[in-house]
């Protein structure tokens, strides 16, 4: 099991699984390691619009990149993927998100006692 | 049986009245307006709330870009406005409770504990259903990455 990661880097995972296409990346490097045209076959995405995708993936530590100069084939650290997706980190971050939007809506509340319908931030 | 990986706490502190901040919880018009986490909503004509002891609290999770749709069905253990509330969860097992502490007149803090009640509700059915898509994630691909974690399971998608 690796070190329990920071909530930076927890957010950083979630946020970079919030997008379909980069799900569909992870779930491709879970039949094994692929290079960027590999990954960007099955998408009707430009090389340079698969490899921002990428670089999310790698800054969140999902992914990491060969050294291999030409073709930095793509892997899935699966142990931090693991990690992100646990029971706490999900449950976690799903209270957060909606105690977010509570925050707002209670704010919205008390300021729309005054004004109706206020929706200032 | 409980171990402490499936035991969340969760603490927020609002600027609001206690009384207003519980109600947010169990009006139906105020969940519908926080419920579903980001990248999702929860239409208020799927919200139901009957704030009792074996009163049910169910939702509808809708997800914003592809539509799919995560169901909870839960029966509330105990209400005692505007203090605490607590609901198990039907289809997985899940208990919640829910403290309000005023810290002030216009200041709560909302404390959430989390956690599985019966071991035998984390079966992967149990979990299958579960909340967003980053559990469909898990369990697609525990399936192909992973065959002996826990994410392993031919019933990825009961939801």
């Amino acid at each position: 099991m690796p070190a329990r990661r920071s909530d930076e880097g927890l957010d950083a995972a979630f946020a970079a699984l919030a997008d379909p296409t980069r799900r569909a990346i992870l779930s491709r490097l879970a039949r094994g390691d692929a290079t960027v045209s590999e990954l960007a076959a099955p998408f009707a995405m430009s090389l340079p619009g698969i490899s921002k995708h990428l670089k999310v993936l790698e800054r969140s530590g999902l992914i990491s990149r060969g050294r291999d100069a030409q073709f930095r084939p793509c892997h899935l650290e699966v142990g931090a993927l693991d990690q992100t997706l646990d029971w706490i980190s999900m449950h976690r971050q799903i209270w957060n998100e909606r105690f977010d939007k509570l925050d707002a809506h209670l704010r919205d509340l008390q300021s729309g006692a005054k004004r109706r319908r206020g929706s200032e931030r | 049986m409980m171990s402490p990986e499936n035991d969340l706490r969760f603490t927020r502190v609002f600027d609001a009245p206690r009384e207003i901040v519980f109600q947010c919880m169990i009006e139906p018009d105020h969940l519908a307006q926080f419920w579903g986490p980001a990248g999702t909503n929860a239409p208020r004509e799927h919200i139901s709330v009957d704030a009792r002891p074996g009163g049910v609290f169910s939702t509808v999770m809708v997800n914003d870009r592809d539509g799919s749709r995560y169901p909870t069905h839960a029966v509330y253990d105990e209400v005692r406005p505007p203090e605490l509330l607590s609901w198990t969860e039907t289809h997985s097992g899940m208990k919640v409770v829910t403290q309000f502490v005023p810290l002030g007149p216009d200041r709560t803090e909302v404390r959430i504990h989390q956690r599985y009640v019966p071991e035998a509700f984390m079966a992967p059915e149990a979990r299958a259903g579960f909340l967003t898509s980053l559990d469909r994630l898990a369990a697609h691909l525990g399936r192909v990455a992973a065959p002996s974690s826990r994410y392993d399971t031919d019933q990825g998608n009961a939801g």
